[in-house]
């Protein structure tokens, strides 16, 4: 075992797999000679060389339709937009070219390619750079979304979509980059679409996502000196999602709060929420929560972002009330 | 590819049904068309096959209640296959297609109505969670009588959980002082719930008469060995029930006042004339239904009458053979009975039981004589019918019963 850091174990991943695969590659902005600009590509230039780790101009559309023309013949390749909220600019390569290659070419075409992103979400960095929009991609079919929460998941989970024949979504969380975690040094895959119950509970389910499980656990804490035991699942890959876990966990506690950074209106935890109606409404005691920021752009400053987004203390207090 | 394993919907009004057996067990193989699993609803039990081939994914355990549309599980094309995530995009379109349930031919719709509700008032509406709804149904525990602990006064699992412990405390429904060990006890069948609360909840709805009348069936009883003896063997063998439905048929043709029931502050007469014939079976009581009896030949009441019984007694009944009746015949005489107070099959306000026919002394033309006589138990709803329009009925009634001659001449 090793400890190792969220950003490390994400370098790990992909220098193993460049390893195995000669036709795994990486571009993007910066990735090449400085390493990325979080530093989530260091050593990989002096190690494969810069025919498979390529800087490129800044022009998102331009780095996602070279990684589908490169996977319509052959590569495997890893495309890096540096912020999430930068999918403006590149939703038609996503949308449009990457998830509907293998549909429209009755699946004469493979689509191995993962986009590799971020969201710093209550990074404190604004607006342009700290949305979760998880919803844009996780809606449009033909696209996988992963969005891993521990170190050990990200190596796992990235390692599984560089070898994936679809187009991975792989979001990142910047504010989980430092975090550490043992992790074993033989290889290991973590499957897509299957989620991890990080904590197990009887009382009440709690779905969590990126910086949201780490929060959960937390308040998980502190309810269980009251008593509660609360069962925290973190999907991990949100399409497909796992809905086997999450309804199973429900019919145990008949109780479900889902918490995201992402707002409410059309996203994930609204999707949580409707899949346990779906699935298990004859299981429920008290209606489905949702815990999310309010329904307003991400602020400057960490202390406003702070008091908008989820935390241990609303989490305790949600999961109070669904047990009142 | 994975097959979404959907319960369907076998009548109107089916609503849930008890999933009683896999038949496969999980993980095995299963051919399309063979028999996957049995629901049972609260009047019949079906069983369900296969509709592709797969293996066995069960989400739903055997006992559970579950809607109609619930997925209970998946047939899958390998034994590893993860269920419901979707690999591809291909796929996924291909499942969604395949969950979309095939609703069952639904046959005529049915005159009966529910006749439920409209004795709530305002502000009188309780709400309880699904899971507490699920729970006190499936242990027969009443949540009228409870009071809610959530939040504006919802009631919750835990409501009804104390409500059950409080049962079993004071020893269940029969008798508080009953040691725990003289007694046993077992959940009812979907069946046998259906008929407590349609039982129920037909003494609690309606103003339940029942009045009795002699028939003199020498006549008949003669008419009919006649008739049996020159038919042949292989034609359905005309019983008492029959022609006693065939003479109802044709008298609520004349009276329609028998074949309504009262729904609010409306009287509702019913077109067809839809004839119940109350069945016994193991465990239980079905009444399948013989449909426009009035239009039917006795020949043809009998050979229904047969094939229903048959359904009935062999578990092949639809939903559809149970669905429509506007009058219903009890025979109590084939167990021994010579009258009874049957209970009304609401929403029908009418129901004739039949006694056993015996010999007995009979006065005519001053000397007693022996007579074939059978006791005739009408019971009606008397907020609609009143006691001389039941009498008239069961004076026509006797006037066709006991002169064959008539009956045939007036009703073919």
């Amino acid at each position: 075992m090793t400890m190792k850091n969220y950003c490390w174990a994400l370098i790990d991943a992909i220098n193993e797999e460049m390893a195995r695969d000669p036709d795994v590659f990486l571009a993007g902005e910066d990735v090449a000679a400085a390493g990325g600009a979080f530093g989530g590509s260091r050593g990989l230039l002096a190690a494969h060389g810069p025919l498979r780790v390529r800087d490129t101009p800044i022009s998102e559309e331009v780095i996602v339709g070279l990684g589908v023309g490169a996977a319509m013949t052959g590569k495997r390749p890893i495309v890096e937009i540096m912020f999430m909220d930068f999918f403006g600019l590149c939703m038609d390569q996503i949308v449009n070219q990457a998830a509907k290659m293998h549909y429209l070419y009755q699946g004469a075409f493979k689509m191995p390619m993962v986009i590799r992103t971020m969201t710093a979400v209550e990074m404190g960095i604004g607006p342009h750079h700290s949305q979760s929009l998880e919803a844009w991609v996780g809606h449009v079919p033909g696209l996988k979304v992963v969005m891993p929460s521990t170190p050990r998941d990200a190596k796992g989970l990235m390692k599984s979509a560089i070898r994936d024949d679809n187009p991975v979504v792989f979001i990142e969380n910047l504010a989980l980059h430092k975090i550490k975690e043992d992790i074993e040094d033989e290889e290991f895959l973590i499957p897509l679409g299957k989620a991890d119950i990080k904590r197990a509970g009887r009382d009440v389910t709690v779905v969590a996502t990126g910086l949201m499980v780490h929060k959960a656990l937390a308040a998980a804490e502190i309810l269980s000196q009251e008593g509660i035991e609360i069962e925290v699942i973190d999907p991990r890959t949100i399409s497909p999602l796992d809905v086997d876990t999450i309804v199973a966990s429900v019919r145990k506690t008949n109780r479900a709060l889902v918490v995201t950074s992402a707002h409410k209106p059309f996203g994930l935890a609204s999707e949580v929420a409707a899949q346990i109606m779906d699935h298990a409404f004859y299981d429920l005691d008290v209606p489905v929560a949702r815990l999310t920021p309010p329904f307003t752009p991400q602020p400057f400053g960490k202390g406003f972002e702070a008091f908008l987004h989820p935390d241990k203390a609303s989490i305790v207090a949600a999961v109070r009330e669904l047990m009142a | 590819m994975s097959h979404a394993i959907i319960i369907p919907k076998l009548g109107l009004t089916m609503e849930e049904a008890t999933l009683v057996r896999w038949h496969i067990p999980a993980g095995q193989q299963v051919a399309k068309g063979a028999t996957l699993y049995s629901i049972e609803t609260d009047k019949i039990s079906f069983d369900v096959e296969a509709e592709a081939d797969g293996y066995v994914d069960q989400i739903v355990p055997e006992g559970d209640v579950v809607p109609v549309g619930a997925l209970v599980g998946y047939l899958l094309e390998r034994p590893d296959e993860a269920s419901p995530c979707v690999s591809s995009v291909a796929e996924a379109a291909k499942v969604v297609v395949d969950n979309v349930p095939v609703p069952a031919a639904s046959a005529a719709p049915p005159p009966m109505q529910a006749t439920l509700g409209g004795n709530m008032g305002e502000g009188a509406r309780r709400y309880i969670s699904p899971l507490a709804r699920r729970i006190a149904a499936s242990n027969g525990i009443d949540t009228g009588a409870l009071t809610g602990s959530g939040p504006n006064g919802v009631i919750l699992k835990r409501d009804v959980e104390r409500a059950m412990a409080a049962r079993n405390a004071a020893g269940g429904p029969i008798g508080g002082d009953a040691p725990s060990s003289s007694v046993s006890r077992r959940p009812m069948t979907a069946m046998r719930r259906a008929i407590s609360q349609r039982m129920q909840q037909s003494l609690n709805t309606t103003a339940q008469m029942t009045g009795f009348g002699k028939v003199d069936m020498t006549e008949m009883v003669q008419w009919r060995s006649e008739l049996l003896e020159v038919m042949p063997t292989d034609a359905p063998r005309i019983t008492y029930t029959d022609i006693v439905t065939k003479a109802c048929a044709g008298v609520l043709r004349e009276m329609p006042e028998l074949n309504s029931y009262i729904d609010g502050d409306q009287i509702v007469t019913w077109n067809d004339i839809n004839v119940g014939i109350a069945v016994a079976i193991d465990g239980g009581l079905l009444v399948p239904v013989i449909r426009n009896a009035d239009r039917l030949s006795l020949l043809e009441i009998a050979a229904q009458r047969v094939a229903l019984i048959d359904r009935a007694r062999t578990g092949q009944i639809t939903p559809a053979d149970l669905e429509g009746g506007t009058f219903t015949i009890s025979n109590f005489g084939s167990y021994g009975g010579d009258f009874e107070t049957p209970i009304l099959n609401t929403p029908q306000s009418a129901l004739l039981g039949i006694g056993g026919i015996t010999d007995e002394p009979a006065v005519r033309d001053k000397a007693i004589v022996i007579r074939a006589m059978m006791m005739l138990s009408l019971t009606y709803d008397h907020r609609l019918i009143d006691g001389a329009v039941a009498g008239r009925f069961r004076a026509r009634l006797r006037a066709l019963l006991e002169h064959p001659s008539v009956m045939l001449a007036l009703l073919g």
